[in-house]
């Protein structure tokens, strides 16, 4: 019986290799990874907006002694700046609670700490100043004049949302950068990863992804491949199609026969172009 | 007794006994002194503690419950990332062991390891995400070594 | 009576080491007991100190960690599949050995005998598979000053670098031996150290691949041959490098004796191959030390 069964077996072993030997090509998953941290959901926020109150508040008090000499110029700056809670007076009424203070911190509270800027807030600037500004503005075509060699001006940072987001230009790599962007071609009128035939089987999966990845969209791309192991593979009427998972750091994707159609697209939107895609869902990064 | 200066007159000379500022033992430090007393009470807790928290009970439940919702929140979100790893591993897994039993030559170079002493170290250029973008969202002008 | 045998301490070491600790015999306290569990007036103390009414609470989630995000989003599932290795099996560390009984000398000897080839024990390597990706565990920071042996307050300039820095209150080291010619003493102060985790070892991170490293002139990376064999690997800062920590840079003159400092990487990898590959995604540069011949 034993003997039987391991017969039946290398038959079959024996006439798949013989008889149609599978076409093997890699497919390539190459992803632009996030630029900028995920938007957190409104639960996130908040809950990290209380436990950061909670931190501040057993907070210890701030050692101005140790960062401002007494008499010294920078002290007298930190004073006008932070003036210092009322001490107790017998014959005052107050409303939250006799003030616990010690080094000049109410200890029942959160400490707050202003730290003198060398640039001025809109609400400080005086009528005349903020009049200044607006004139520059119309000169500037609506464009606040920074002279960004200056280190104290104040730092403003830069917009999560770009211009190919704005544009919903989905050729861009800048275009959603909390996300991970996944490089999807179109051949033959149908939306798939890029693939690559290997025709004498002798050169390794991710070489073969890499030059392929070279032939249709130019050398200008910075390429990481992250391991030679195949990450998935798609069986389909003797086609055995091995997934490579690589990253684009910098650089361009340019199609080198421009009738060649491409798109940056996230997990999401692929779901809409892949006609397979459930099958390979688990591959594609969540965020 | 004693007002601040008093005189005494003994066998006609006069003595003026002078109360001064003391200077021993009024515990005045030289400076090198007192910025390690500086340093050593940036580190202590004495005087620098806040009030304890003390919640009332309406408060304590209502911080429980925000807890246990941010524990679940975070559960099943490691749920769901430790899913999708092992569908990763498993699909991988499969499709070495479909290599294998397909071209033995390409799962060998698949399989092999660089050389057993060398790091297989991540690119520099892979950086941690930011809160917020660089001037420069991203760097197209690259050249490929030659 | 010697007093050596037993020293009036239940639990750490460390304060076995100091100088001054009582040599009376104990005759009491050789059970230990809990007070906390007998006495309802110590009822707080046994609160967890993860618990909002304990005085030790300390809320820690308190922003978002872009650095362990990060790691969860990509690179978990990179070193997943830069490791996995198919048909690979268990590699067996080395363990120390029995010492045989072929000698009458060898049936009495204490312990074991090291390992073959190498003088600690090392790991069983495991093959990688989605529970047992490599992670960094935590960061120590440890700060050995050899001029607080003569001058014991130089270490509290030293255990206040390490708090501006870590924003954690680091321990004090104190001396093992006594060795004459080094001048150092059992029980006398001789440095810091602090362990970080979680967000504060993250924060850590970013401070060092994002401002501190990248402005160090000399600094070429962390050494390819450093590692313990067990997947932690540890690297130097010089004093004048610490001056570049945004915490101290502006304030150079507060901290008029800066020490060095070893960092620490305590990773969950088996090698340090692995480990090497996992600082490197972090951020981390590696270099390959050259040999100097003759």
């Amino acid at each position: 019986m034993n003997k039987h069964l391991s017969n039946g077996i290398l038959r079959k072993y024996s006439q798949s290799t013989t008889n149609n030997i599978p076409k093997i090509s890699s497919t390539l998953i190459l992803s632009r990874l996030p630029v900028i941290t995920t938007e957190l959901s409104k639960f996130e926020k908040l809950f990290y907006k209380y436990q950061e109150e909670l931190w501040r508040r057993l907070m210890w008090t701030f050692p101005k002694w140790f960062y401002f000499n007494q008499g010294t110029l920078a002290e007298l700056r930190y004073k006008q700046l932070n003036k210092g809670s009322m001490s107790y007076d017998p014959k005052i009424l107050y409303p939250r609670g006799i003030p616990d203070l010690k080094q000049g911190r109410d200890r029942r509270f959160r400490q707050y700490i202003k730290a003198p800027k060398p640039y001025k807030e809109i609400d400080e600037l005086s009528q005349e100043q903020i009049k200044e500004i607006e004139e520059q503005k119309l000169k500037n075509n609506g464009e606040e004049l920074i002279n960004k060699d200056d280190l104290t001006r104040k730092i403003i940072p830069n917009q999560r949302v770009t211009k190919a987001d704005l544009n919903k230009d989905d050729k861009s790599l800048e275009r959603r950068l909390e996300r991970t962007l996944y490089l999807i071609i179109k051949v033959n009128d149908s939306w798939i990863l890029p693939t690559f035939e290997n025709e004498k089987n002798s050169t390794s999966l991710h070489e073969l992804a890499e030059s392929g990845l070279y032939k249709i969209g130019g050398d200008k791309i910075n390429y990481y491949n992250v391991s030679r192991i195949p990450c998935h593979v798609k069986e389909s009427n003797n086609n055995k199609e091995y997934f490579i998972k690589s990253h684009i750091l910098s650089g361009i994707y340019e199609p080198q026969d421009k009738k060649n159609d491409y798109k940056w697209l996230t997990k999401e939107e692929l779901k809409t172009y892949l006609p397979n895609f459930n099958e390979i869902e688990h591959l594609f990064s969540e965020v | 007794m004693f007002s601040k200066s008093t005189i005494l007159n003994t066998n006609n000379t006069f003595k003026v006994l002078v109360r001064y500022k003391r200077t021993k033992g009024s515990g005045e430090v030289n400076a090198a002194t007192q910025k390690i007393v500086n340093q050593l009470s940036v580190l202590s807790a004495s005087r620098k503690q806040p009030k304890l928290l003390n919640l009332c009970n309406e408060d304590l439940i209502k911080h429980k419950t925000i807890m246990n919702a941010w524990n679940l929140f975070k559960s099943k979100k490691n749920l769901k990332r430790e899913e999708q790893l092992r569908k990763q591993y498993e699909s991988m897994k499969n499709a070495m062991e479909d290599l294998k039993n397909t071209n033995k030559h390409l799962y060998k170079l698949a399989n092999s390891k660089p050389n057993k002493k060398e790091v297989d170290l991540f690119p520099i250029e892979m950086r941690i995400p930011t809160d917020y973008p660089p001037t420069i969202p991203w760097i197209y002008s690259y050249k490929p070594r030659k | 009576m010697n007093s050596r045998h037993f020293i009036r301490q239940f639990s750490q070491t460390t304060t076995n080491l100091k100088t001054g600790y009582s040599t009376v015999l104990p005759v009491h306290h050789l059970v230990k007991v809990e007070k906390a569990k007998l006495k309802p007036c110590y009822s707080e103390v046994v609160i967890p100190s993860d618990d909002i009414r304990s005085n030790k609470f300390k809320p820690t989630e308190i922003d978002q960690d872009r650095v362990q995000d990060h790691y969860y989003n990509t690179l978990e599932s990179d070193l997943l599949l830069k490791f996995y290795e198919h048909d690979s099996k268990t590699i067996p560390g080395l363990k120390k050995r029995e010492w045989g009984t072929d000698s009458p000398f060898k049936v009495f000897r204490k312990g074991k005998r090291k390992p073959k080839g190498s003088a600690i024990e090392t790991q069983d390597i495991i093959p990688i598979n989605y529970q047992n990706i490599p992670k960094l565990n935590s960061i120590v920071i440890n700060s050995y000053n050899k001029n607080a042996l003569e001058r014991p307050w130089m270490n509290i300039c030293t255990r206040l670098q390490l708090a501006t820095i870590t924003n954690k209150k680091p321990k004090i080291l104190y001396n093992k031996s006594n060795i004459l010619p080094w001048k150092v003493r059992r029980g006398k102060e001789c440095g810091a150290k602090v362990e970080l985790f979680d967000r504060e070892m993250n924060q850590f991170i970013t401070t060092l691949t994002e401002i501190v490293l990248p402005r160090l002139r000399a600094f070429e990376g962390i050494k390819l041959t450093s590692g313990d064999t067990n997947g932690n690997i540890t690297f130097g800062l010089n004093a004048d490098d610490i001056l570049l920590f945004p915490e101290i840079e502006n304030f150079q003159e507060l901290y008029p004796n800066l020490n060095g400092m070893d960092i620490t990487f305590k990773t969950s990898a088996r090698t340090d191959q692995q480990a090497k590959t996992l600082l490197s995604s972090y951020g981390f540069p590696f270099y390959k030390p050259v040999k100097n011949s003759g």
